[in-house]
């Protein structure tokens, strides 16, 4: 009992139980961004990728745009301009709550720029597939589409997968920011919010943010672990020595 | 009188201001085995892959199997006017490269099975039943479950020749199939293709072994700056060459 009553007392506990409902609201953001942001990151490179020239020069400035300004300004820009046209327009229709929502506003930023991040890494990936493989595929019949299922799309994703996790993760530690911006409805707080607030409170400088960190930590764990298992499963057809390893390397700056 | 698979006249194909055939023509009847010979550069895995418009020659015609292959001109560009029928010409006639091809993240047998199931729509089982028959014939239907990497490079070049077969093509092109071999993996594919020639396959095979061009084939056709030299039977070609460019070039190759 004496144990018990020790963890309840603890303020390192007592921290991680509180930021644990914070927690989700960082991996909603993630998981909110993910889904929509590959595939929009893979149909922006094999538009880049196009003969089409209008299609390519509009892929092209869309990414440059969201890979050239930073994350943290284009959070400032969307909710600003969505705030300026909610007399004109979310009102009106009567979607304000939903379009101003950060749960809305914070994942729809994060694909837009996620999304121009992955199609730099997919397009690279789509040059390097090898010409002979696909050219194989064209001598024996099969149509654009065809050849583009069967040889490009797995060599595409198999060679961009490392760079993709590394991308995740920065999307999944950039979910951080969301709430510096966005502003906070009721107790929707995530991990950044609960620990300024925790901190505020006592100025404990070691505490807080080092919590807020470590939950950080150890969902990339697990985020490095599937994307790890994954990479296996994409590489199974090389020696085991010679497939691509994922380490682990956090990288805090975007 | 066998029937003709394929006749092409007149083929001209440019790089840039380079033109590399001035115009080409040959006629392959079925169970032919004609071999392009000729030092490098002198356009004959360009011709080749003009055959099954990898490469789209600027002039000239072609038929398959009776097939007029209808081209149109668009801007400077020449291209076909229907790419059905570019897939169908491609379905009939196979490929094997220098490079083997084969699809890397596919196991032996599923490189073979892939075209027959997706161009041809062969259900799986029936797709697998051919698939180990070639395989058998090509004397690697024990290695089906492994991925390509793992096998030398002689048996991979005999995959990639059961994956054409696989096909059940009108006809098969060979670009340099023993060009990219060590010197005692090239005997293995040669027996293959001889074995192929024998049961009456019809082949148009780009080669620098000339023993196999001397012995195997029914034509043969030296090619010299993008021009026809001198062809023939290969048993006159090659015992009373009548071209000076060919007496140096039979010097030097053998």
């Amino acid at each position: 009992m004496a144990v018990i009553e020790w963890l309840a007392d603890n303020a390192f506990v007592k921290d991680i139980m509180i930021m644990a409902k914070p927690a989700l609201f960082n991996i909603y953001f993630a998981l909110a961004s993910i889904p929509i942001g590959f595939p929009l990151a893979v149909a922006l490179a094999l538009g880049k990728n196009s003969t089409h020239r209008l299609l390519s020069n509009f892929c092209r400035g869309y990414i440059y745009a969201f890979r050239g300004s930073p994350l943290f300004i284009q959070f400032f820009m969307f909710y600003s301009i969505a705030l300026s046209m909610n007399r004109a327009y979310w009102k009106p229709w009567g979607i304000d709550d939903i379009v101003l929502h950060p749960l809305f506003l914070g994942p729809v930023v994060l694909i837009f720029n996620t999304s121009a991040y992955a199609a730099e890494i997919f397009y690279g990936s789509l040059r390097t597939v090898s010409k002979g493989e696909t050219e194989a595929a064209m001598a024996v019949g099969m149509s654009r589409w065809q050849t583009f299922r069967s040889v490009t799309w797995p060599n595409m994703i198999r060679l961009a997968w490392p760079a993709y996790t590394n991308e995740v993760i920065f999307l999944f530690h950039a979910t951080a920011i969301v709430y510096f911006t966005l502003p906070v409805i009721n107790e929707q707080k995530d991990l950044m919010n609960m620990a300024g607030e925790l901190f505020e409170r006592d100025y404990n400088i070691f505490l807080h943010f080092s919590v807020a960190a470590l939950y950080f930590l150890v969902i990339s764990i697990g985020i490095f672990w599937i994307a790890g298992m994954i990479n296996k499963r994409l590489n199974r057809h090389l020696l085991s020595d010679a497939s691509v390893k994922i380490g682990f390397k956090p990288n805090y700056m975007r | 009188m066998s029937k003709t698979v394929l006749e092409i006249r007149d083929i001209r194909k440019r790089f840039g201001n380079l033109e590399v055939l001035h115009g080409l023509s040959m006629t392959a009847r079925s169970g032919d085995v004609i071999s392009l010979i000729g030092s490098s550069g002198s356009g004959k895995s360009t011709f080749l892959r003009c055959i099954n418009l990898l490469e789209m020659p600027e002039q000239g015609e072609l038929k398959v199997c009776g097939q007029q292959i209808a081209f149109t001109q668009k801007g400077q560009k020449r291209i076909a006017c229907n790419q059905k029928q570019v897939q169908k010409l491609r379905s009939q006639i196979g490929m094997v490269f220098q490079q083997f091809n084969l699809w890397s993240h596919l196991t032996i047998l599923q490189n073979v099975t892939e075209a027959p199931i997706r161009v041809q729509g062969l259900s799986k089982k029936e797709a697998v039943d051919l698939g180990m028959n070639f395989l058998d014939k090509v004397g690697i239907a024990d290695k089906a479950d492994m991925y390509p990497g793992f096998l030398s490079g002689g048996q991979q070049q005999r995959a990639a020749i059961a994956r054409a077969l696989a096909m059940r093509p009108e006809a098969i092109l060979f670009d340099e199939p023993t060009s990219a071999l060590d010197p005692e993996l090239v005997g293995e594919v040669l027996g293959v293709m001889r074995q192929l020639a024998e049961d009456g396959t019809t082949m148009i095979v780009v080669t620098h072994e000339m023993s196999f061009a001397r012995d195997v084939s029914s034509h043969a056709v030296f090619l010299h700056q993008g021009l026809i030299e001198e062809e023939g039977n290969p048993a006159e070609l090659f015992g009373a060459p009548s071209s000076e460019r060919l007496k140096q070039f039979l010097s030097k190759e053998s």
